[in-house]
């Protein structure tokens, strides 16, 4: 039994793996026909330093997260504390409120923000991209901000005014440091949240100002070069660290908290 | 240090009245604790001296000066949680810093009031060790530590105790004690154990739904239990409801008298007995003297606990009795036996019903 679950697993995890697998692999074959057998090459890197809308929208995208991470941290840790830490009318309905946004079709998302923004003379372009980004990411902040908040005891904040701190100081003095690892878990996930963003960019997208899955998606249609796949390998290592850091992070909150 | 005064307190939260009308003072360097069962308000009392909930009504002084209005962090109280609450990103000298720190106290004085009160909770050496790396006795006396290291106007303990196995707690109750004494704060100490409440306390105030039923010297309210509530919270009691007769009341067959005066004005009185006041007597020791009462009972059960038994009575017109014995001689009597109870009348108490 135990023998069949572990087949299945390894099962489970090779259809997860195998097409990026074999996606890594062909950014180091020499041959632009996927031929066998391999020749290593990086030729494709190579290419990829000289494409300059590919890497103009590799630093859109770059930007793009890291405001987003820094302005939906901001905003969403905020909105966790209060929900959390205080009882105010109509809590429970904002609660639930932050979550529909996550579920709700990019697509549908999309096309809402572009007839607001349009509506509203926003427009279109990087920052455009970025209040869609930054309104897509809030609630997942909250949601892993909130998470590290539960896991820390109220009474501590209580402990430090016991002792003579007023409520601001025991939020710099105890509460900012023991959420720190939530914080950063929250920022990274509003960083990967936008990088992978597609849907939103693609509406929100001026001609010529592009996110890279908006370029590598009109790159595809123009016809496929193995250059996607070697940025497409360079992301995955990023992105592979920022979830490990990641899990890593949110793992150390929840220990920490405990006591 | 100085005393603590609560004048007509109050608390509702919504339409849920959790205080009613509490006023009580307590002494200048006294220990007193708050005893009741979870509900009774005594946390909500605690929580209001503290600073943390505010009162719906009614006054709190610390010594000549109103605190009513007073946030937490201007009270200058010492506080002791129930999870401890040690910070625990912070080393346990850090944490005991906390506090000076606020005050402004800095440099040597700091480092000196620190040695001071670990030294006080016998935990020299343990600065710069954090709380998870502490057993559970070991954190409760960093928390202590912090909560005595500003020499606050008064000490608050939330049942610092409860977290804490058996043999750990006794040990920390006489710690707390001496420590209490040593540093001669005003001490009041939330508790629902009741050996807890009677070991460590000067006085004891029970409380229940929301008002002080009682309050006295741990044995003034356990002889002297006023009402029926006291009289079963702390402790076990013997309840014989009975019609008055001649001065006391007729329980199967055997007048039951009390030093104090049964009440003549109605046809049934309840006096209690405590177990261990009970007594077997040898059968034919039948004739009754002034000072004590006598009753006969047949064991119904027996249970036994090493240094002691407990005996289950039943008296001929069906009152279930406690009697708790020294197991001091060899095999007792049986299962099923008659047997002869006697007990002093001045332990027998009135319970107004």
């Amino acid at each position: 039994m135990a023998q069949l679950g572990r087949a299945w697993l390894l099962a489970v995890v090779v259809f997860l793996y195998l097409p990026i697998a074999v996606m890594i692999v062909m950014a180091f074959n020499a041959s632009p026909l996927y031929a066998l057998p391999i020749q290593p090459s990086l030729i494709w890197f190579d290419t990829l330093a000289s494409d300059t809308e590919l890497l103009d929208a590799t630093r859109n995208s770059l930007i793009i997260a890291m405001f987003t991470a820094v302005i939906a941290t901001a905003l969403g840790s905020l909105a966790a504390i209060a929900l959390a830490r205080h009882a105010f009318r109509g809590r429970s309905l904002l609660r639930l409120l932050l979550l529909p946004p996550i579920a709700i079709p990019w697509l549908i998302t999309g096309t809402a923000m572009l007839v607001f923004f349009f509506w509203t003379g926003i427009g279109r372009g990087l920052h455009a991209m970025l209040i869609g980004h930054v309104a897509l990411a809030i609630p997942y902040v909250v949601i892993v901000i909130g998470t590290g908040l539960e896991t820390l005891r109220a009474d501590l904040d209580e402990a430090a005014m016991g002792l003579g701190s007023t409520p601001l100081h025991a939020f710099f003095a105890i509460t900012l440091p023991l959420l720190a690892p939530s914080i950063i878990a929250a920022a990274l996930f509003a960083f990967a949240v936008s990088l992978d963003q597609f849907v939103v960019s693609y509406f929100l997208a001026e001609p010529g100002v592009t996110t890279l899955p908006v370029e590598i998606y009109s790159s595809i249609r123009k016809g496929f070069t193995p250059e996607i796949n070697a940025i497409s390998t360079i992301f995955l290592g990023v992105s592979t660290l920022l979830v490990l850091l990641f899990a890593r992070l949110s793992n150390l909150g929840g220990a920490r908290g405990r006591r | 240090m100085v005393g603590v005064e609560v004048v007509g307190i109050s608390k509702f939260y919504g339409p849920t009245l959790v205080l009613d009308d509490v006023t009580a003072s307590f002494a200048a360097g006294g220990f007193t604790s708050l005893l009741g069962p979870s509900g009774s308000g005594k946390t909500t009392l605690l929580r209001i001296i503290a600073g943390f909930v505010e009162p719906s009504i009614g006054r709190i002084r610390f010594g000549d000066s109103d605190v009513t209005g007073e946030p937490v962090w201007r009270r200058n109280i010492g506080m002791v949680f129930q999870s401890y609450a040690l910070f625990p990103h912070m080393s346990v000298r850090d944490n005991v810093l906390f506090g000076l720190h606020r005050r402004g106290v800095r440099g040597e004085t700091a480092r000196r009031e620190v040695r001071r009160a670990l030294e006080l909770v016998h935990l020299e050496g343990f600065d710069h060790r954090r709380p998870k790396e502490l057993s559970g006795g070991q954190q409760q006396r960093v928390a202590l530590a912090r909560a005595i290291v500003t020499r606050p106007r008064v000490l608050l303990l939330d049942e610092p105790l409860s977290a804490l196995d058996r043999r750990l707690r006794q040990g920390m109750q006489i710690e707390l004690r001496r420590i209490q004494r040593d540093s001669g704060l005003t001490t009041i100490f939330v508790t629902h154990d009741q050996e807890e409440a009677l070991t460590l306390s000067d006085e004891i105030a029970i409380l229940d739904g929301g008002r002080i039923v009682q309050r006295g010297a741990p044995t003034d309210i356990y002889e002297r239990p006023r009402n029926r509530f006291a009289a079963t919270f702390l402790g076990d009691t013997n309840f014989f409801t009975g019609p008055v007769r001649r001065g006391g009341i007729e329980i199967g067959g055997f007048l039951i008298c009390t030093s104090g005066s049964v009440p003549t004005d109605r046809s049934t009185a309840t006096l209690a007995i405590r177990p261990e006041k009970m007594r077997l007597e040898a059968p034919g020791s039948l004739e009754a003297d002034e000072h004590s009462n006598r009753l006969v009972a047949t064991v119904r059960e027996i249970v036994y606990a090493g240094a002691t038994s407990t005996l289950l009575l039943n008296a001929d017109d069906g009152t279930s009795i406690k009697l708790l014995s020294q197991n001091r001689e060899g095999a007792g009597p049986g299962v099923g036996t008659r047997v002869l109870l006697a007990w002093s009348r001045g332990d027998t108490i009135v319970i107004p019903d």
